[in-house]
């Protein structure tokens, strides 16, 4: 008997507990914190969205400086290395071709110095990176094309010098005009 | 033991060597494609005093596939190597750099 009584008190005390809990508006655990998670959730949201948006931006950004640089180095090689590189080409096969008409020089010199001109040139198309490999490889069988056109005619030159008879020029010339007239083609077929 | 293989230049024209074509034509009759698998074989090439080129399209089609199977100037010239007039070597050194430039972008292709 005595024990219900006590338990029936106990119960009793904790409702009141309960009840005197709910009119003062204590809270719990939840209740307390609530405002700091919410807070936090709020930052961490804010946070994830300035995240997003600055890794869009830089994607963005990245993308457009890749494509301004891919135009920049096909413009750059299609409309200054490369014609710069053609009038180079032109302009020294011109000039060998005034040297071979007035020579001043042996004719062992004068092939030495084509010889090192040549070679130089031919090395240039390296600097065309990032023209097509095939145009860089039809620039260097022209180049060979005249290396082999005008050494012959040097020779032709040496071995009649005993003669004294010259060799023809025209036809070497007209030859030599005919390579750049088709160097100039490739470009042009190059540039369209 | 290792043999050694002479070609002589002065054998197939002269004195302007020029020419992919003719360079290939006697790499060719040379068998100079099994030579280069054969590392017991030496070549010695002679280029005739009267020489006055060896031009790169020659030089190439001559010897262009050996210089790119020994793949370097070294391990070429360790193979093949050149009897000539001093003037020549200018010729030699262009055509080992244009062949190895050759292989640079065979390679760049793939």
């Amino acid at each position: 008997m005595d024990l219900f009584v006590k338990a029936s008190y106990a119960a009793a005390q904790l409702q009141d507990k309960v009840i005197s809990n709910c009119s003062t508006g204590e809270e719990g655990f939840f209740d307390e914190y609530r405002i700091w998670i919410m807070l936090l959730s709020l930052i961490l949201a804010v946070v994830s969205l300035g995240w997003q948006i600055f890794k869009y931006l830089q994607d963005r950004k990245d993308h457009k400086k890749d494509y301004a640089l891919s135009i920049n180095e096909g413009y750059w090689h299609q409309s200054v290395v490369l014609p710069l590189f053609i009038e180079k080409f032109v302009s020294s096969v011109t000039q060998w071709i005034d040297v071979i008409n007035n020579p001043d020089k042996s004719v062992d010199e004068i092939r030495d110095s084509f010889k090192k001109d040549i070679r130089e040139l031919t090395s240039r198309t390296q600097l065309l990176c990032t023209v097509n490999e095939q145009v860089r490889e039809n620039i260097r069988t022209l180049l060979d094309d005249i290396e082999d056109c005008i050494t012959r005619y040097l020779s032709d030159i040496k071995e009649s010098a005993d003669s004294k008879e010259s060799p023809p020029k025209d036809k070497i010339f007209a030859k030599v005009e005919a390579i750049l007239k088709e160097l100039m083609q490739d470009h042009q077929r190059f540039n369209h | 033991m290792s043999n050694e293989i002479e070609i002589d230049l002065a054998k197939f024209g002269g004195p302007v060597y020029t020419g992919r074509d003719r360079g290939e034509s006697i790499r060719e009759k040379n068998n100079l494609d099994k030579i280069d698998q054969d590392p017991s074989t030496n070549v010695i090439i002679l280029v005739p005093d009267n020489a006055f080129s060896l031009n790169s399209s020659f030089f190439l089609g001559l010897l262009g596939k050996s210089i790119r199977a020994a793949g370097s100037r070294e391990k070429f010239l360790a193979k093949f190597k050149f009897k000539k007039p001093p003037h020549i070597e200018e010729y030699i050194d262009s055509g080992i750099e244009r062949a190895l430039l050759e292989r640079t972008s065979l390679l760049s292709k793939n």
